[in-house]
């Protein structure tokens, strides 16, 4: 299940245990009221994530465009080591700050 | 190790696609790295095989195939529908920024990436997609 939460100015999205071809549309329509905001500085708490497939991937870089039009931040925090191999494997950890979560 | 899986066109299929990958790990005592990832290059050709394959509402059946003989696991996804190469489906490029590039791309890049032999065939009438990984 799919959290927004907001702190201060930012807006935090706490993604649920999997993003996968199933539920990524789902996914998608659940963070748009965070895109919708403007000036922003969000942030993608990927603490529960264990599973990402290409489709989350591909919602990850709508988002990232979408901060970048609007001269927002964005990041990913907590990411799992095997998520993160994959976020650089496609291009992902050279052009976004993606943090990866505590051993 | 030899299982298969039938399957039909739909989406909710992509669950029992996941837990027969499950198994296979078990089975083999394969990491959680490795599983993850065979998951996910299973579930991006299955699920490609699932939207664009046949016309839409057509019920149809897919097959998947796994082997090994415990140095290598070997994966064979069949499908009747249309002629389709996934292999030369253009890859994304990662060293343009994601925002920059056009959208999608990135489930077969995984999927060359993650596995060891990747080819296509097309014979009598079926698309065969053969993927191996060393495990």
């Amino acid at each position: 299940m799919t959290q927004i939460l907001k702190e201060g100015g930012k807006t935090i999205i706490k993604t649920g245990e999997r993003i996968d071809t199933m539920n990524a549309t789902q996914f998608e329509e659940d963070i748009q009221p965070a895109l919708a905001d403007g000036g922003l500085d969000l942030e993608m708490d990927c603490s529960d994530l264990t599973y990402m497939a290409s489709s989350g991937l591909r919602i990850i870089q709508k988002t990232m465009r979408t901060v970048m039009q609007q001269k927002g931040q964005f990041k990913m925090t907590n990411v799992s080591p095997e998520i993160y191999k994959v976020l650089a494997m496609t291009g992902f950890t050279k052009f976004m700050k993606v943090e990866k979560k505590a051993e | 190790m030899r299982k298969e899986l039938k399957l039909k066109n739909q989406v909710g299929e992509l669950q029992r696609v996941n837990r027969f990958v499950e198994e296979i790990g078990e089975e083999l005592g394969l990491d959680q790295e490795l599983l993850m990832n065979l998951n996910l290059v299973v579930e991006e050709m299955v699920s490609n095989v699932i939207f664009y394959a046949y016309p839409k509402d057509a019920l149809a059946d897919i097959e998947l195939l796994a082997e090994s003989d415990g140095k290598e696991l070997t994966f064979v996804l069949s499908d009747q529908g249309k002629e389709f190469d996934p292999t030369q489906k253009k890859d994304a490029d990662p060293n343009v920024n994601p925002a920059d590039r056009p959208i999608g791309g990135m489930g077969i890049y995984i999927v060359k990436n993650i596995m060891n032999h990747v080819s296509y065939q097309r014979l009598e009438g079926k698309n065969l997609l053969t993927m191996k990984k060393s495990i």
